[in-house]
């Protein structure tokens, strides 16, 4: 059996499926699997046979060798179905479609589909997504092999495990072809972004739809304003609003200021009230200063509050902050008046008053500050983060350093 | 009269402003696509038309121009339906063989098209003295590396200026003062040839306006601007818009053409000569009028198309590809690129060679292929698969399909006379 332990769909595909005597049941166009994960079992051929196409059951069906399919019973006894089995099909719904192929966080295209006897069942095992599977598919996979050998090189195949791809193709984007929600939540909200972008619109909002709001929200924040824009367009407002109730005001507001303002509306009209006056506030900034860049998304505390409960509060709000690192202190009138580290905090004996610990000397910027003197700023003092004011000391936000880089990186990219 | 037929739709509770905005959002590809098919073949192959055959093809003019609304519709709302460019499509409905078929009937069009551009930018600046052996290895070399720096955009708009030159011929061909009662007449009444060369010209109007790569330059650009299908009103508008405007332009070239040179019993066999049919309108500046004219649309279109090409070949089968890469990264994308490239200078590079011939005859070759990537489309637009609900209407398939089968027509009648040895 080890010869035929693993073969490709390529040659399989077109192949003749014989009965016991000898006759012809048909040619195989397709080869159905199911979902079991992470392996799919082959459950079901695809048969031409005349001008009609017939469904079979793999149960009865050995592959005699790589050319052959034989079945067990005769034809006449073959229960050959017209009505087409509920399945993913190999070559109507993977074969040349592009997937997404999670360990590489790519989209690429399937060129084959390696097959093997897993457990004493045929199942798809791996996409070929290298040169040699178009060869292969052309017929000449051994041409060139021997071409190749000739000058010492060997042409290889490049295979994705089964458990690493998602199908991005309308008819099955929502079929779980394997572990994928879990593997997707490790990406990194950039490389999701990336992907994204990659895609076709259809099959990034197939994409997207499989996708929890957070996740979608985080990659929102990396791309640019009308990539964004064209995504959400097309998923209905009820999704939008989740997706925008996930995101933070700053980035929700970054991505609002560089669309034109008739397609502002309707994300503006999906925001909750409080975003929506946070969003509208920052609306007004321009880009290159530090309102533009600043979010509002930051811990503030109060001077009476003890260490101990700071970290009761941490706890609660951390999970919606753009940095913890520094705290920020304000009085009754919402004025900074210390910042706390978060250093600072956790050393400090628990019932310490925050007034006793935090410096009251802070390093700010105002609201309307050029963004390239902001970036002076952090660098000359090292900051994680610089808390911005407007003229009367009021708090508004705060600028992360990640922040600055993204701008100086643009800026720098564009000049 | 269109923007009134704008106005009047879906003006549920919009401003007028952002109506207007909406508009100037989703025209554009296809005008962009139409325009750079008016490129140093079209204008060489128009030009030769009129001096030739005097008004005798413009019944044909009008017919492409028909054919192309059509089939630029369809590849408008391929992109619009599927999201997906017309190799990506390719690859999905017809796997890797027919994938191959295409992709190389593409690459040989588009290398022919790429030379005919390079002799473009070659006879233009021969017109200002310039030897080829300079122009086109420094503008190859030029182009090659603009667009892969990704700093091309910054200068495309100067050549796009000078494009604008071409609408001389408008004003020129009024000036020539053609006999209009003749021009009308030519447009109702088709006649044909049976002789190599006017078949070869006639595939070569058809080749030049037809061509391949605009079908797949046209979808991916409208499928990257993500428009929706309720704003599919306003890219059906741009395509049809587009096509009769392009026409427009290659309908006033040969009139002017005709209306001096034909009358006059020159025929055009190079760029210079080509460039008297606007003396009537600029005199002693025609030849600087039309170098410039010339020598933008040849740029523009040397730029456009290698990297067009390249992209849906390398989306076909799945490269990585975009400038974004590194060489290492994306080797197919970069490679192929630059050999269409080098490829399409080097040919112009020889010295025996005809540049106006060069010109011309990549255009006929690039006409006899439209047929191949047509019935692609056509079966793509009608599948129920691909497109759903909108799929082609009769009218759509009969004007398309017997596009096809004019173009084959033709091209056979060309065998069978050459054959004959008519």
């Amino acid at each position: 059996m080890a010869s035929i332990s693993e073969m490709y769909v390529s040659e399989l595909l077109g192949n003749p499926v014989i009965d016991p005597t000898g006759e012809r049941v048909g040619k195989v166009t397709d080869i159905g699997i199911n979902d079991v994960q992470p392996y799919p079992a082959v459950t079901f051929l695809a048969i031409r046979r005349g001008k009609e196409t017939y469904y079979l059951d793999f149960r009865f069906v050995n592959l005699a060798n790589r050319q052959i399919f034989a079945v067990s019973k005769k034809v006449k006894n073959l229960p050959l179905e017209k009505t087409e089995p509920r399945v993913v099909w190999l070559k109507e719904n993977i074969l040349d479609k592009q997937i997404f192929d999670m360990m590489g966080s790519k989209v690429v295209r399937v060129n084959d589909i390696k097959l093997a006897y897993l457990e004493g069942v045929v199942r798809a095992v791996a996409v070929d997504i290298s040169f040699l599977g178009i060869l292969r598919r052309l017929r000449l996979a051994g041409f060139f092999s021997r071409l190749a050998a000739l000058f010492d090189k060997k042409l290889r195949e490049e295979l994705i495990a089964w458990e690493y791809i998602k199908s991005i193709h309308k008819d099955t984007a929502g079929l779980q072809l394997s572990v994928t929600q879990e593997s997707l939540k490790d990406l990194h909200p950039s490389d999701l972004a990336e992907i994204l972008s990659q895609l076709n619109y259809r099959d990034s909002g197939n994409l997207l739809r499989t996708l929890d709001d957070e996740m979608v929200a985080e990659a929102l924040g990396e791309m640019d304003a009308d990539f964004s824009a064209a995504l959400l367009e097309n998923l209905d407002d009820e999704r939008v609003s989740e997706i925008l109730d996930e995101m933070s005001a700053d980035d929700i507001t970054d991505f609002l200021k560089d669309l034109p303002e008739y397609r502002r509306a309707r994300f503006l009209a999906l925001l909750d009230r409080e975003d929506k006056e946070e969003v509208e506030d920052l609306l007004k900034y321009d880009d290159e200063t530090a309102g533009g860049l600043m979010t509002t998304e930051m811990i503030t505390l109060r001077e009476e509050m003890t260490a101990q409960e700071t970290i009761e509060h941490l706890r609660q709000v951390a999970p919606e902050a753009e940095t913890i690192y520094y705290l920020y202190v304000v009085n009754n009138e919402e004025k900074l008046v210390g910042v706390v580290s978060l250093r600072d905090l956790i050393v400090a004996p628990p019932d310490t008053p925050i007034r006793d610990i935090m410096h009251r000397k802070v390093i700010r910027v105002t609201d309307d500050m050029n963004a390239a003197r902001v970036a002076d700023v952090i660098a000359k003092y090292n900051l994680l983060a610089v808390p911005v004011v407007d003229a009367e000391g009021h708090l508004l936000g705060i600028i992360t350093v990640d922040d600055i880089i993204d701008t100086l990186y643009k800026h720098q990219r564009r000049h | 009269m269109i923007l009134k037929e704008l106005w009047v739709r879906d003006m549920a509770g919009r401003k007028k402003w952002e109506q207007l905005l909406r508009i100037v959002g989703v025209v554009g590809p296809a005008l962009i696509t139409v325009n750079a098919g008016n490129d140093a073949g079209g204008i060489a192959t128009y030009a030769s038309i009129g001096a030739n055959y005097g008004y005798k093809m413009l019944w044909g003019l009008l017919i492409i121009t028909i054919a192309l609304a059509v089939i630029q519709e369809m590849n408008a709302r391929m992109a619009v339906v599927t999201g997906k460019g017309l190799s990506d499509l390719i690859r999905e409905e017809f796997g890797v063989g027919w994938t191959l078929f295409a992709m190389v009937t593409l690459l040989v069009a588009n290398i022919g098209v790429v030379m005919g551009d390079f002799a473009g930018v070659a006879s233009s600046m021969e017109l200002f003295g310039i030897p080829r052996y300079i122009s086109v290895p420094v503008m190859a070399f030029l182009v090659w590396y603009l667009v892969l720096r990704g700093t091309y955009e910054r200068v495309e708009k100067v050549f796009l200026v000078f494009t604008l030159f071409f609408f001389a011929y408008i004003f020129s061909a009024f000036l020539a003062k053609p006999s209009w009662g003749e021009v009308g007449k030519a447009v109702i009444t088709p006649t044909l040839e049976l002789n190599r060369p006017f078949l070869l010209t006639f595939i070569g109007m058809i080749g030049t306006t037809i061509t391949p790569y605009m079908q797949f330059y046209l979808q991916s650009s409208i499928a990257e601007k993500r428009i929706s299908w309720k704003d599919y009103f306003y890219e059906k508008v741009d395509v049809y818009f587009s096509a009769i405007w392009g026409e427009l332009v290659a309908f006033f070239i040969i009139i002017s053409t005709a209306a001096t040179l034909y009358v006059a019993g020159i025929s055009v066999d190079s760029a210079a000569e080509a460039a008297l049919a606007l003396k009537p309108l600029a005199g002693e500046f025609a030849f600087l009028l039309f170098g410039l004219g010339l020598f933008g649309a040849s740029v523009l279109a040397t730029a456009i198309i290698p990297l067009s090409t390249t992209y849906a070949i390398c989306e076909a089968f799945g490269w990585e590809r975009g400038v974004n890469y590194s060489f290492r990264e994306a080797p197919v994308f970069f490679g192929l690129y630059t050999a269409i490239i080098v490829l399409g200078a080097a040919v112009v590079l020889i010295p025996s060679l005809s540049l106006f011939k060069i010109m011309v005859v990549t255009q006929q070759i690039a006409g006899i292929l439209s047929p191949i990537i047509l019935i692609f489309m056509i079966k793509l637009v009608n599948n129920p698969r691909v497109m759903g609900e909108h799929v082609n209407t009769r009218l759509q398939n009969v004007i398309a399909w017997l596009t096809v089968l004019f173009i084959i027509f033709l091209t056979l009648t060309l065998v069978l006379v050459q054959g004959l040895g008519l």
